[in-house]
């Protein structure tokens, strides 16, 4: 018998090692590996040597699910998310070795996946517990000194673009996940009222080693969506201006300087520089 | 080949694995300790914590990197990426040594987690010396390839796997990580015997040497004896470990604890007995009174 091809002993190995159910793939991989058993028991030893590595697999990938994922753990119950983090990881296993970008896809998988389909907030809670991590991770970056804008001319002003430090995320939700989020760090949460819709507008972002989930004012979220897009300020202020009317709110030219100040207290811009474009 | 380098040596001691919950008890009470292992891909985000506590741990004690991704055994080759971020890592934090496996976990866009075999024939050998060689190219040194644990025997191979591993660090110009604890659960697993494979290993060729506590599970046969990294290393090892001392001489020797991390101290007392094994082994090579041998272990200290 021809010696097994590495490529072929590694394709298979793979589709058993994330298959569901043991059973016909193995014997067609024992087979390769091996070409006659003895006995019965000695294929049967063979399965479970097999099993030690598919458990390996699968639960390496479901305790790093469950690391990255605590609160989402802690909402539906250690079975219930063993029961989805198994499912997930067979059908979304990693494409990458480091870790620390896995899981991206959870929010979306979690939406559907039937057990939980009623925790209508639960994908969202997902989704921030996903730009949490990343927060963590992201890379570290000087931050920007309100007091070098005194060297820009009064007229320059509007054209000022900010470059934000690399952590900001900004994401919105029709439930209060901050708070869900934040009670569920704690030894003892305390319920969060859900009877009322409670839209949050939140930016993530890591101050210092610390990350940070501010709900930020619906309109400051506007104007800070904005800048990040790289428009200039007043370009920017004007096209929330226009993105709050659409929501139905109003946002007075005299709230420019305030929510500014805010923002900047918030250490969250890395540089700025001059547009010329506008 | 052998890839010149002006990193410098790391000590003949014993080392930890650097765990982030210990991070604080190491930078307030800096132990008395030889040096830290990381695994690379934990250290493969930008920036953050986890940055800013090795940056603070690798001021004050050597660092070794140790990689459990690379997956050298891959037939399709390495990833870009994985490898460039790896290099990144090394041109970051100067590492002492840098080590990675002899197994497989990637294929195709699917990275599994765990450190699987390959059939050791002449294919996989080509392969290895390949993948090994792009590494050492691409990081500008010479790397150490670690023998794995196995649960299953392979069968039609060309190799034995210390005769592979032995091939491939020669053909390829890397060095060896011996991991003692793999090699007594292998050679429990697969009914080979410990001290012969040891032998086996030209002493020149080992850079580095691992020691973790492992786990037995019931079997149809028996039993087989799992490599978790989640208790103190056992009294087999520590004789193997005594063994392979003095075969191989004195070399940086890491306490490996991955799962179950106990407190600091624990830890650090595993450490301690290594190295306290390393000096009874420095102390009878040097000496001039060759009257004075390695003593047996006291095995009462060990569990």
């Amino acid at each position: 018998m021809s010696k097994i091809k590495l490529a072929e002993f590694q394709g298979r190995f793979k589709q058993l090692l994330l298959s569901p159910v043991i059973e016909a793939d193995a014997n067609d991989f024992l087979g390769l590996i091996q070409e006659h058993y003895s006995d019965d028991d000695d294929f049967i030893e063979a399965k479970l040597r097999l099993a030690i590595y598919r458990n390996n697999v699968i639960h390496s990938l479901m305790t790093a699910l469950g690391e990255l994922y605590p609160v989402v753990k802690r909402l539906i119950g250690d079975d219930c998310f063993n029961h989805a983090a198994r499912k997930f990881v067979r059908n979304t296993p990693p494409a990458q070795a480091a870790l620390v970008f896995y899981g991206q896809e959870f929010s979306e998988f979690i939406k559907t996946f039937t057990p939980c389909i009623e925790l209508e907030f639960l994908a969202d809670v997902a989704a921030l517990e996903f730009f949490v991590n990343q927060a963590y991770h992201s890379g570290d970056s000087v931050l920007f000194d309100p007091a070098t804008l005194s060297e820009v001319a009064p007229e320059q002003l509007g054209n000022i673009t900010f470059s934000l430090i690399p952590s900001v995320t900004l994401m919105r939700s029709d439930w209060p996940i901050d708070s869900i989020w934040h009670e569920n760090l704690k030894v003892q949460p305390e319920l969060v009222d859900l009877s009322e819709s409670q839209p949050c507008s939140l930016m993530v972002y890591r101050r210092d080693m610390q990350v940070e989930v501010v709900n930020l004012d619906p309109n400051c979220f506007l104007f800070l969506s904005r800048l990040q897009q790289g428009l200039p300020i007043s370009v920017a202020w004007s096209e929330a201006v226009g993105d709050a009317k659409k929501q139905g709110r109003e946002l007075p030219d005299h709230e420019l300087s305030s929510m500014l100040g805010y923002l900047f207290g918030l250490s969250i811009f890395s540089r700025f520089s001059l547009s010329s474009e506008y | 080949m052998l890839i010149a380098s002006d990193t410098k040596p790391m000590p003949a001691r014993a080392g930890v694995g650097l765990k982030p919950q210990h991070v604080d008890a190491i930078l307030s009470q800096r132990p008395d300790i030889g040096w830290f292992e990381i695994h690379a891909e934990n250290y493969m985000g930008k920036g953050g914590i986890m940055h800013h506590h090795l940056q603070a741990v690798s001021e004050h004690y050597p660092l070794s990197i140790h990689g459990i991704g690379l997956s050298l055994g891959s037939e399709e080759g390495l990833v870009a990426n994985h490898l460039a971020a790896l290099k990144q890592l090394v041109e970051r934090y100067q590492p002492r040594l840098v080590s990675e496996h002899l197994s497989w976990s990637q294929h195709q866009q699917v990275a599994l987690n765990d450190l699987l075999p390959v059939p050791y024939t002449q294919e996989a050998l080509d392969v290895f010396c390949r993948n090994i060689d792009q590494t050492q190219t691409i990081l500008e040194r010479q790397i150490l390839i670690e023998n794995p644990s196995s649960y299953f025997t392979l069968k039609q191979q060309d190799y034995s796997e210390h005769e592979f591993l032995v091939r491939v660090a020669q053909q390829a110009g890397c060095g060896i990580l011996l991991d003692v604890n793999n090699v007594y659960v292998s050679a429990c697993n697969h009914g080979f015997d410990a001290y012969d494979y040891i032998r086996s290993i030209p002493a020149v060729l080992v850079g580095e040497i691992h020691l973790a506590g492992h786990s037995v599970q019931s079997i149809l046969s028996g039993e087989v004896r799992i490599d978790d990294h989640g208790s103190k290393v056992c009294r087999e090892v520590w004789e193997l470990y005594q063994f392979t001392l003095t075969h191989v001489g004195a070399r940086p020797t890491l306490i490996e604890w991955d799962t179950n991390v106990p407190e600091w101290a624990t830890l650090y007392e595993q450490a301690q007995l290594a190295q306290h094994i390393l000096e009874q082994y420095t102390l009878a090579t040097t000496s001039p009174d060759k009257s004075i041998l390695v003593h047996p272990l006291n095995t009462s200290r060990l569990v």
